[in-house]
C-alpha cells in the first residue's frame, strides 16, 4: 500500500493515541514507587489494549477470506492494520514496563520484533516496487502463467528459426516437434542462405536465455548488453534474416521482463512467508502468555 | 389415403371403415362402405367399441383388443425402459416406491401420476419441482390421456400406449434431429403452390440455375427437432402443413440478486455473502423489467416472457433473419404434429418476399398476429390504451431496408417513428472527431421518436446493420395518438430530453481526448471500465477472488491483464462501451443496455456465442453451468446441454449447460466488489473519458504516453 496523504488521518489518530499512551504510562510511572508492572491495573489495560490491536491487525487475513462481505473497505482495513498494528508497539512496550520478562516473553519480543519489521519492511518495498515493475515490465503478464508465457515462446522461436535455419537438431521432443521436425514428415522449409550463424547464435545463447531456467548473468538479461548483441547479429547476417532477428530479439526483451517481473514478485509478496505465520503464531504466544501470567 | 389394415376380402371397400380414439374411448365409424360395418352383429353408422367387440366388414370378422398400456422411455437416462400399466395408479418419479422409478435428477421423487377411473386414464403431476408435461403442455390438473400421447418428466420423454402405438412413437422419435425427409423441388414444382402462384415459373427457374437445391420439402414427424436453438444455419422455414411450437428451452430463470436494495437484510445482514443466485422465482425484477416482457425470436410472434412457447401454423414462415444475416437460430422448433414445411435458402426468400401476394400475406400475419404485442410491449407505450396502440396497428406502414441503407440521416426533420422488426439498426451521430455510435435497436425497440417529441432535428443518424425490416409510425398517427394523453407526452419528452442530454454530455468529452491510441484503444467508447493504478497494484489479485466469489459459479468476470494506458491497467472486464457491439445479433434479444447505459445479460440466453465473439475487448465470457445443480430451474424444459469430462469422476461426462456472462458492475451495491475489496486503492471502476480527459490532456505529452499490452 502507498503511503499517501490519504493517510494523514490515520497517523494522527494513531501519534494522538500513542501520546496519549505515553502520558498515561509516565502518570503511571510517577504513581508507582517501584515502578509499573504488567501485572498492575494499569499494565493490564495496556496489555489488553496492546493485544486487541494485535488481534484485530491479525483480522486482515480472516477478512480477506469473505471479500464480499460488506463490513468495510478492504483498503480500510489494510490501513488499519498497519497504524493500529505500528500503535500496539507502544502499548506493549508500556505493559512490559520495557523489561524483557521471562524466556515466554522473551520469545513473544523476538517474534513481536519480527513481525513489525518484516511489516514495515513490507510497506516500504510496496513505495516503490509497484512503479519499479510498471514501468520495467510493461509487458508482465499475470505471475502464474509466466512459466507458460515463457513456454510458448520458446516454441514460437524454435519455430521460427526452424523456418528461416531449417531443422534444429537435439532439441528435446516436444520443442522438435513444434519446431516442424514431425515424425515421418519431412522438413518443408529449406534454410535461407547464409542463417548457419543465426541457428548457432540461436542455440547457443538465445534459447537457454528464453528457457525456463532464466540465469540474471546471462549477457541477453542486460537491456543494454541484448541490444549491443542483436545489433552485432544483424550486421555479420544476410538483410533477409532481420525480420527474424528482431522477432527473436523482442522476445528476449519479452522474458528479461517477465523474469523482472517474477523477481519483484517475490519481493513484493516474499515477506509475508515471515510475517504471516509469525502473526498466528504471535497469537497463540500471547494467549498462552495471558494465561501463564494470570493462572501464576 | 392408405389403410392402416388391409385385408384381402372383396367384400371389403377401398376404405371401409375408421376406429378412432376420442376422448379416451374408441369409436368406430363407417366410411359409407358398400356392405356396411357390423358390430357384434348389428351394422352400425358410428359405434362406441369396447375390448372383446366383434367388428365385421364384408365377409371379414375382427375382434377388438387395444392390447396393454405401456409407458415407455424414449429419451433420457432410462432410454428404452418399459412399464405395463396393470394397476389403477402409477406414480413416477425417483423413488423407489414409486412403480415406474426413473434415474433422472430432473425428476423428482414422486413426480407425476397416471390414474385410471373409469376406464379413463389421466395424467396428474403430483407436486413435481419441475412439472410435468403432457405433449408440451404443462399438466396443472388431472389431463386425460390418450395412446400415443408423450409426457415430459424432467428430462424424461415418455410415450403412453398400446406395444402399436409406442412402436409408431418409437419410429417417429428415432429422426429427432434435423431428419425430415428432404425433397429438392423444382420450378415446377412451385408453380403448384397457391402460396406463390404470383412468381412464374421463369423467375423460379432464375434462382433454381444459380441453386437447384435451394429450395426443398421436407417433412417432420410429430416430436421431430426442426432446428434448436442456437445453431447456426442459412435457412428459413416456410409451413405448408402442420403446427409448429417455438420455444427456448433456456431455463427461465432470474439473477436472483441477495444484494437487491430493497431486500431486507437484517441485523446480520453484513455477514451474508454479496452474491447473485440462479432463482427461478419471479418475484425479483429488477428495475427495468416488465412482467409482460416478450423476448424477441426469429418467427411471427415474439415468446412471452413467462410462457416462452409460440404455436405456427400453415402459412408461417420462421428463420428469416438466420437466413438472411446468419444469426444463430432463435428458438428450438418442434413438430407439433405431422408437418411439411419448404426450407429455404436465402435467394429464395427473397424471391418470395418480392412477390407482392406472398409479402402481404406475411405482412397481413404480422400485423395480426405480432405487431399489437410488440407495440404493446415498447417501454415508451406502456401506459398506452388498448385501443391506441390498435389504432396505431392499422396506420403503420411495414418498410424494408438493405444492410447499410439510411433510415434516415442526423440533422433531417424527423417525420416518423420507426419500430424494428427484424434485424439491427446502427444508431450514430456525426461528429467533429468522427462517427460516435450510440447505440443499437434491435426487434421491438423504437427510435426516431425524439425528434418528432421535440419537433426537432434528428439528432443522430440511423442506418440498417443488416437486412431491416421496421414498422414505420407516421408523426401525424404517433402526435394524435399522444396528444390525446397529455402525461404520455410529457412522459415521453422528458425522456427524450434525458437521452439527449446524456448524449450530449458523452459526446464533450471526446474532442478533449486527442491522443491516437486512447482512441485505438476504444476507451472512448468504454462507458466504464475497470481501471488499476499499477503504481499502487502489488498484483494481489484480490479484486480477482473477489469477483470469484461474488458469483455463485466460482468464476471471475474480470482478468487482471490487458492493455495499459500510461501506469493504467484496463482490465479485461466488461467496459459497458457507448458502442456495444455485442449487441448485434442477439438471436433472442437477451444482451441489452439499460436505462444506465450499462450492458447486460438477460436470464433467457440461449449459448449461441455471438456477443462473445462480437465483443472486440473479449470481455463476454462462455461459462458452464453445472445442469444438476440448476435442475429445479428447467420446469420440465430440455435445454440444449453440452457434455464434459468430469474431472471428480475420470472417464464420466457432466452435463452442462452454457451460457454468456459478463461483468454486472455489481448492480444494486454500492461499489463493485473487485474495487471493494482491492486493499490497495488500486482498483477503480471509472469513466475513461471523463477519468483521463484532464489527466492526459494536462499533464502528459502525447509522445511519452506509454503505450503497450499485456497480451
Amino acid at each position: 500500500m502507498i503511503i499517501d496523504s490519504g493517510h494523514k488521518r490515520w497517523a494522527a489518530v494513531t501519534t494522538a493515541l500513542a501520546v496519549v499512551a505515553a502520558a498515561l504510562y509516565g502518570v503511571t510511572v510517577w504513581k508507582t514507587p517501584n515502578g509499573p508492572s504488567g501485572g498492575s491495573w494499569p499494565g493490564l489495560l495496556f496489555g489488553i489494549a496492546g493485544s486487541s490491536l494485535m488481534l484485530f491487525a491479525g483480522l486482515l487475513s480472516a477478512r480477506k477470506q469473505v471479500p464480499t462481505w460488506r463490513v468495510g473497505r478492504a483498503s480500510t482495513w489494510l490501513k488499519g492494520h498497519i497504524w493500529l498494528g505500528m500503535l500496539s508497539v507502544p502499548l506493549i512496550a508500556f505493559h512490559s514496563a520495557f523489561r524483557w520478562g521471562g524466556p515466554l516473553e522473551i520469545v513473544l519480543w523476538i517474534v513481536f520484533g519480527v513481525i513489525v519489521a518484516s511489516g514495515l519492511f513490507g510497506l516500504a518495498l510496496q513505495q516503490f516496487l509497484t512503479r519499479m515493475m510498471t514501468t520495467g515490465a510493461p509487458l508482465e503478464t499475470i505471475y502464474e502463467q509466466i512459466p507458460q508465457v515463457c513456454a510458448a515462446m520458446l516454441a514460437d522461436s524454435d519455430a521460427l528459426v526452424a523456418g528461416v535455419c531449417g531443422p534444429l537438431e537435439g532439441l528435446p521432443a516436444p520443442a522438435a516437434e513444434a519446431a516442424g521436425e514431425k515424425k515421418g514428415k519431412p522438413k518443408k522449409a529449406e534454410p535461407l542462405a547464409g542463417s548457419g550463424p543465426l541457428k548457432e547464435f540461436y542455440l547457443h545463447e538465445v534459447r537457454p536465455f528464453l528457457s525456463d531456467r532464466f540465469s540474471r548473468t546471462h549477457r541477453l538479461a542486460d537491456a543494454p548488453r541484448v541490444a549491443a548483441t542483436f545489433a552485432q547479429v544483424r550486421v555479420v547476417l544476410p538483410t533477409t534474416l532481420h525480420d527474424a532477428i528482431e522477432q527473436l530479439q523482442a522476445r528476449c526483451e519479452e522474458r528479461r521482463q517477465l523474469a523482472l517481473q517474477a523477481r519483484l514478485h517475490h519481493w513484493l509478496h516474499g515477506w509475508l512467508f515471515v510475517h504471516v505465520p509469525l502473526s498466528v503464531a504471535l497469537l497463540v504466544l500471547g494467549v498462552a502468555h495471558a494465561i501463564v501470567a494470570l493462572r501464576y | 389415403m392408405l389403410n392402416d389394415i388391409q385385408l384381402p376380402d372383396v367384400e371389403v371397400s377401398r376404405q371401409h371403415a375408421q376406429i378412432e380414439f376420442v376422448k379416451s374411448e374408441y369409436w368406430i365409424t363407417d366410411l359409407e362402405s358398400a356392405n356396411g360395418t357390423y358390430l357384434n352383429g348389428t351394422q352400425v353408422p358410428r359405434a362406441r367399441i369396447s375390448v372383446g367387440d366383434l367388428i365385421r366388414v364384408g365377409d371379414t370378422e375382427l375382434l377388438f383388443e387395444t392390447g396393454a398400456l405401456q409407458l415407455l422411455v424414449l429419451d433420457g437416462p432410462d432410454k428404452g425402459q418399459r412399464f405395463a400399466i396393470e394397476t389403477e395408479s402409477v406414480v413416477i418419479g425417483r423413488d423407489t416406491a414409486c412403480e415406474m422409478r426413473l434415474t433422472d435428477v430432473e425428476a423428482s421423487r414422486r413426480h407425476a401420476e397416471i390414474r385410471c377411473e373409469d376406464g379413463r386414464y389421466f395424467l396428474i403431476d403430483a407436486g413435481s419441482v419441475n412439472g410435468t408435461y403432457r405433449m408440451g403442455q404443462r399438466v396443472r390438473e388431472p389431463t386425460p390421456l390418450a395412446p400415443g400421447d408423450y409426457i415430459t418428466v424432467g428430462n424424461t420423454l415418455l410415450a403412453f400406449g398400446t406395444e402399436l402405438d409406442l412402436a409408431q412413437q418409437a419410429e417417429s422419435l428415432a429422426p429427432r434431429d434435423f431428419s425430415g425427409t428432404m425433397e429438392p423441388l423444382t420450378p415446377a414444382d412451385m408453380v403448384h403452390y397457391r402460396d406463390f402462384a404470383e412468381i412464374s415459373e421463369d423467375r423460379w427457374q432464375k434462382q433454381f440455375d444459380y441453386n437447384d437445391r435451394a429450395v426443398a420439402r421436407r417433412r417432420f414427424r410429430k416430436g421431430d427437432v426442426i432446428c434448436r436453438e442456437g445453431d447456426y444455419g442459412s435457412t428459413a422455414f416456410y409451413i405448408l402443413s402442420g403446427k409448429v411450437q417455438m420455444t427456448i428451452s433456456s431455463p427461465i430463470r432470474r439473477a436472483k440478486k441477495l444484494r437487491a436494495k430493497n431486500e431486507s437484510r437484517g441485523w446480520f445482514g453484513f455477514l451474508r455473502p454479496n452474491t447473485s443466485q440462479l432463482s427461478a422465482e419471479t418475484d425479483f425484477m429488477d428495475d427495468e423489467s416488465q412482467a409482460e416482457r416478450s423476448i424477441p425470436i426469429d418467427a411471427p410472434s415474439d415468446l412471452k416472457f413467462g410462457d416462452p412457447m409460440v404455436l405456427l401454423d400453415s402459412g408461417d414462415l420462421f428463420g428469416e433473419m438466420t437466413c438472411m444475416d446468419f444469426y444463430p437460430r432463435s428458438a428450438t422448433a418442434i413438430a407439433l404434429e405431422d408437418c411439411v414445411l419448404l426450407e429455404m435458402m436465402r435467394n429464395v426468400l427473397e424471391l418470395l418476399k418480392k412477390a407482392k401476394s406472398f409479402k402481404a400475406k406475411l405482412e397481413r400475419s404480422y400485423r395480426e398476429r405480432a405487431l399489437f404485442e410488440q407495440l404493446r410491449n415498447v417501454r415508451e407505450f406502456a401506459d398506452l390504451p388498448n385501443e391506441y396502440i390498435d389504432q396505431l396497428r392499422s396506420r403503420v406502414e411495414l418498410r424494408s431496408f438493405d444492410p447499410g441503407e439510411v433510415i434516415f440521416e442526423q440533422d433531417t426533420v424527423g417525420s416518423s417513428v420507426f419500430m424494428v422488426r427484424i434485424g439491427f439498426v446502427q444508431v450514430v451521430q456525426h461528429c467533429a472527431g468522427g462517427d460516435v455510435v450510440l447505440g443499437y435497436v434491435s426487434r421491438g425497440q423504437i427510435f426516431g421518436e425524439m425528434s418528432v417529441l421535440t419537433g426537432g432535428n434528428h439528432m443522430a443518424a440511423c442506418r440498417a446493420i443488416d437486412h431491416v425490416e421496421v414498422v414505420e409510425i407516421k408523426k401525424e398517427d404517433f402526435e394524435a395518438v399522444i396528444n390525446r394523453l397529455p402525461r404520455l407526452r410529457a412522459k415521453l419528452k422528458a425522456n427524450a430530453e434525458r437521452r439527449r442530454e446524456s448524449n450530449r454530455v458523452r459526446l464533450q468529452m471526446i474532442p478533449e481526448i486527442p491522443i491516437e491510441q486512447f482512441v485505438q484503444q476504444g476507451l472512448p467508447v468504454a462507458q466504464n471500465t475497470l481501471m488499476i493504478d499499477l503504481d499502487r497494484c502489488t498484483r494481489c489479485d484480490e479484486c480477482v477472488h473477489a469477483c470469484a466469489s461474488a458469483h455463485d459459479d466460482g468464476i471471475t468476470r474480470l482478468l487482471r491483464d490487458g492493455l495499459r494506458f500510461q501506469n493504467y491497467l484496463v482490465a479485461s472486464s466488461c467496459r459497458h462501451c457507448s458502442d456495444p457491439q455485442c449487441m448485434i445479433g442477439c438471436p433472442v434479444g437477451s444482451i441489452r443496455r439499460r436505462d444506465t447505459l450499462e450492458v447486460i445479460i438477460e436470464d433467457w440466453c440461449i449459448g449461441c456465442e455471438l456477443c462473445s465473439k462480437n465483443c472486440p475487448y473479449g470481455n463476454i465470457e462462455m461459462h458452464l453451468f453445472d445442469v444438476a445443480k440448476l435442475e429445479h430451474l428447467y420446469e420440465g424444459q430440455k435445454p440444449k446441454i453440452i457434455d464434459v469430462d468430469d474431472p471428480k469422476r475420470p472417464g464420466k461426462k457432466r452435463a452442462m449447460l452454457k451460457r454468456a456472462v459478463t461483468c454486472d458492475l455489481c448492480v444494486g451495491l454500492p461499489e463493485p466488489t473487485c474495487v471493494y475489496a482491492c486493499p490497495h486503492d488500486a482498483a477503480m471502476r471509472v469513466n475513461p473519458a471523463e477519468f483521463f480527459s484532464r489527466r492526459l490532456a494536462v499533464t502528459v505529452a502525447p509522445q511519452a504516453t506509454s503505450f503497450g499490452s499485456t497480451d
